[in-house]
């Protein structure tokens, strides 16, 4: 089976398919610094994390509060630094960011169908609550009774001092504002009668309960208070159940109200600003003293190729959402950070590829955890630096691929070019005959195929001299041959004219036929070079093939009677350049081959025809058909049919090749085919483009002049 | 006869040959190698008819350097070429050395005694008036037999005696076609075809040197060839 072929030019391309590591190469490159950036980044927030770690360290004053209060946690009340005002209209939609910090009021709920939840905040000098009570009756005070019939209330306990504590009740008449009450705290129950203006609350039911919304202004605000719920059943006026944050069914003692710590806040806004980053300062429970910075950062503009962009994910447009500032911060590294550890923590967004990295770090007052620091940063920036080198590789490697891509192209091209007509010229260079016709030329180029060019050149012209030191054997032998044999006829000639015996006679006799063969033979030889020689100087004229072919014929019928011939003709003129004496001499050559092999008492056919405007004169015989291998060999120097018997003339098989000569130098071809019937040969001669017949002055080959 | 011929051949067995045969004829002869010993023998004393080879020795176109000098000393003396190969022929016409003849080496000796007969046969003929029974005349063409001498139209054709004999054998019997065997034998060489061919095409050549509308010799496709002018 043939092996495929595959071309020089497919060859380099497969090759140059390694090419292709480059960019894979370069894409992990890229991965690695992404890695690397990544390391970076965290040890720089760590790092960060612990610079602030380290201007909080042992500050009592500013952590010790929040220190102090972790003992007693009960009653305490986070106030949430809120981002921005709450609308005091009794429902809960703008506290929707913060709702994850709602905490119970008093123990967990389960008791009961009555349950609460409060979310304290402030903002801007205002502090206020949010309370969530799940009541499945809720009653509301109906004033003006002879005695007041009191409906579900809420207390607020707030004071500067546990034990010195106002008392406001927030108990509504309907749904709505409410007025704000001060109640003595010894006499919970006496009629309301002052008002507190600068206290709003909104009440507002709801499926399951009601909520309540307050505002309090902070020069009011101590630095404790309590939240307690009441529910009062409709029928008997009487309190059925309390709620409080202070614990103990209202009886506890208000518990500290926790702020964030400015001051802290100023420390972190000392530490300067990073975009992108955020810093949490958290107390020991993982309440967020403060806060600064913020994750979204302006996405940098970098100009990328339009191709590759949409290969690519677009980027993260949009702005990193801000994430909601929660009241308490929970989390492995927090959680970690709080018992003594400082750790980092990646963490995916909802935006692909874009993570955040928080690191933590313990906060230490003595041998105390007093707090942590937490720093958030997205790899935003990351991000982009990825997509730029992931760009620019592409764009690169594009501009690389095609630069190399041509220049192996060409290359290629120009080496498959070169071999391709390195091959033309060595398959012209040799015709069917083995013969060397054309050249190849050597090339000056200073690589392997220049060198195979040259080794070609040589190898040609060493062939051509070998061909033409054996076409010429012939010559030079008869050449050489002729003095001695001179010599030879010469001493017989002498021996002949003596007057000698009859058996000497006899001798000689033999002796001059002998050399009379001998002679023959020399004269066939050199009869092709001698042919060579007449033809370089031999004169074309115009002349009627078809006349001199006819006559040529008749002449033959005449010399050898013996022999059927018939010659048919193209009925008209067929005029061709040429040297009538050589047509002669190469048909006498072909309608004595064809004698030599034609079939005893058979017919020889000499036929002119024309195909495609070119005369071609075929001489078939009857007889043998040719040998297959032979076809192609035939017209060669000394190559012979003959292969048994003695013929009486010595035969050289130099026929056909005188022949081909002819031929040859009239720009004709000669081909020797078997009959289609495969009885017999058909030798035939094209001669070139036929020239118009006509009235031109032609020589005739028997031309009748009067004189 | 008394007459000397000189041969001057570097191969000494043909030489030898030559002159054995010359002399049983009855012939003196004078051998030579080379050109040089022959030129100073004729500047001393010119044989009656000389036969020369053409490659002597190192010399390979001495044979044409000597005729030239022989001719300069004696414009009538026949000179006769002897060459190994026949591609010479053609160059020894176109030199027009002025020799009478130019031979192949395989010529058979007693032709070439023929030859030599004839050629002294031709200057003792150019030594008297013509006698008119050896001209022949067949149209504008005239030969005369003795004098081996051809004249078209009046204008001398300066063939060689091969040459003369293949007219004179095709104008015997004018219109008849004479084949090249035929031809060879009454020119007494034996070639093959093909200079038979160059043979006529020089005859035709120096025909038409003369009158460019000669035309008289047919070329008869495989059989030969004839003389067309008629008286």
């Amino acid at each position: 089976m043939a092996r495929p072929r595959l071309s020089l030019r497919a060859k380099v391309l497969l090759a140059s398919a390694v090419l292709l590591v480059i960019p894979y190469v370069g894409y992990r490159y890229v991965q690695e610094m992404e890695n690397f950036l990544r390391e970076g980044l965290e040890s720089s927030v760590l790092g960060a994390a612990q610079a602030l770690a380290g201007a909080l360290h042992d500050r009592v004053d500013l952590l010790a509060g929040y220190a102090a209060a972790s003992r007693s946690p009960a009653g305490e009340i986070f106030v949430h630094p809120l981002a921005y005002p709450m609308q005091v209209d009794g429902y809960a939609g703008d506290w929707q960011e913060y709702r994850q910090n709602l905490k119970p009021v008093g123990p967990s709920p389960g008791a009961g169908s009555f349950s609460a939840r409060y979310l304290a905040g402030h903002h801007q000098g205002y502090l206020y609550l949010l309370l969530e009570v799940a009541d499945p009756r809720v009653s509301y005070r109906r004033p003006g009774y002879p005695r007041v019939l009191p409906g579900d209330f809420v207390d607020l306990r707030i004071g500067e001092r546990p034990q010195d504590v106002r008392r406001y009740r927030l108990s509504p008449i309907a749904p709505g504002w409410l007025s704000v009450h001060v109640v003595s705290e010894r006499s919970a129950d006496t009629p309301l009668r002052q008002r507190e203006p600068r206290i709003w609350a909104q009440w507002q039911p709801r499926e399951d309960g009601y909520t309540v919304e307050v505002r309090i202004p902070e020069m009011l605000v101590g630095g404790y208070m309590a939240i307690d719920a009441a529910d009062v059943g409709p029928e008997l006026g009487r309190v059925e159940a309390r709620l409080s944050t202070a614990g103990d069914d209202g009886a506890g003692r208000p518990g500290r109200l926790v702020f964030p710590s400015p001051e802290i806040a100023g420390i972190i806004r000392g530490l300067g600003r990073t975009p992108g980053r955020r810093i949490h300062v958290v107390d020991p429970h993982g309440r967020v003293l403060a806060s600064g910075g913020s994750l979204a950062t302006e996405p940098p503009k970098i100009d990328i190729n339009p191709l590759f962009a949409l290969l690519l994910r677009p980027p993260p447009a949009d702005l990193f959402e801000e994430q909601p500032v929660a009241g308490e911060l929970e989390g492995p590294e927090v959680a970690a950070a709080l018992a003594g550890n400082r750790t980092a923590r990646w963490k995916t967004t909802a935006t692909p590829d874009v993570f955040i990295v928080s690191a933590a770090h313990p906060v230490w007052i003595g041998e105390q955890v007093a707090g942590a620091v937490l720093v958030e940063q997205t790899s935003l920036g990351i991000q982009t630096v990825r997509r730029r080198a992931l760009a620019d590789l592409f764009t690169n490697t594009l501009v690389v691929f095609s630069v190399a891509g041509l220049l192996l192209f060409l290359f290629a091209n120009r080496v498959s070019r070169r071999l391709a007509r390195l091959r033309d010229e060595a398959e012209r260079a040799i015709d069917a005959h083995g013969r060397v016709v054309g050249r190849v030329s050597g090339s000056a180029a200073g690589d392997e195929i220049g060198d195979l060019g040259r080794s070609f050149s040589a190898l040609m012209g060493r062939l051509r001299q070998y061909n033409h030191y054996l076409e010429h054997l012939a010559r030079r032998l008869s050449h050489e041959l002729r003095t001695p044999m001179a010599v030879i006829r010469s001493s017989l000639d002498a021996l002949a004219m003596r007057d000698a015996d009859p058996d000497s006679e006899k001798f000689v006799t033999r002796a001059k036929e002998g050399l009379t063969r001998l002679e023959t033979m020399i004269v066939r030889m050199s009869e092709a070079t001698r042919l060579e020689e007449a033809m370089q100087s031999a004169e074309r004229e115009r002349f009627d093939l078809d006349r001199m072919l006819a006559a040529s014929v008749d002449g033959y019928r005449q010399t050898w009677p013996e022999t059927r011939m018939r010659y048919s003709g193209p009925g008209g003129p067929c005029v061709i350049n040429g040297v009538p004496d050589l047509i002669a001499q190469m048909l006498d050559k072909l309608v004595s081959n064809a004698r030599d092999f034609a079939d005893p008492g058979s017919r020889i056919e000499v036929r002119l025809g024309i195909h495609a405007q070119r005369p071609v004169l075929e001489v078939v015989n009857d007889g043998p058909p040719l040998p297959p291998d032979m076809t192609s060999t035939l017209f060669n120097s000394m190559v012979s049919m003959r292969g048994d018997g003695k013929s009486a003339e010595p035969h050289l098989g130099l026929g056909l090749y005188i022949v081909r000569l002819i031929a040859e130098f009239h720009g004709a071809v000669a081909e020797a085919q078997t009959r289609r019937d495969g009885r017999g040969v058909v030798i035939r001669v094209s001669f070139p483009g036929n020239a118009p017949s006509g009235k031109t002055a032609l020589r005739h080959a028997r031309a009748p002049k009067g004189k | 006869m008394g007459r000397q011929v000189a041969i001057v051949e570097d191969e000494d067995a043909i030489r030898e040959n030559y002159a054995d045969a010359f002399r049983r004829q009855g012939y003196t002869v004078a051998t030579f190698a080379d050109r040089r010993s022959a030129l100073g023998r004729f500047r001393e004393r010119l044989p009656d008819l000389a036969i020369l080879d053409i490659g002597l020795g190192q010399e390979a176109e001495g044979g044409f350097d000597l005729c030239r000098e022989l001719r300069a000393l004696s414009p009538g003396l026949p000179i006769i070429f002897l060459t190994a190969r026949d591609s010479d022929l053609d160059t020894i016409s176109g030199l027009r050395l002025g020799a009478d003849d130019y031979l192949t080496k395989d010529i058979s000796l007693p032709h070439l005694l023929a030859r030599v007969a004839a050629l002294f046969r031709r200057v003792d003929a150019l030594r008297v008036p013509a006698q008119a029974d050896q001209v022949l005349e067949r149209g504008a063409l005239t030969l005369d037999v003795d004098r081996l001498t051809c004249a078209w139209r009046g204008d001398v054709a300066d063939l060689t005696v091969t040459e003369f004999w293949i007219i004179h054998a095709l104008v015997r019997f004018p219109g008849h076609v004479k084949s090249r065997e035929q031809l060879m034998e009454e020119a007494s060489v034996v070639v093959d075809d093909s200079t038979i061919t160059s043979h006529i095409k020089r005859i035709r050549r120096k025909f038409q040197a003369l009158d460019p509308d000669f035309d008289c010799i047919d070329t008869v496709y495989a059989m030969g060839y004839r003389w067309t002018c008629a008286d």
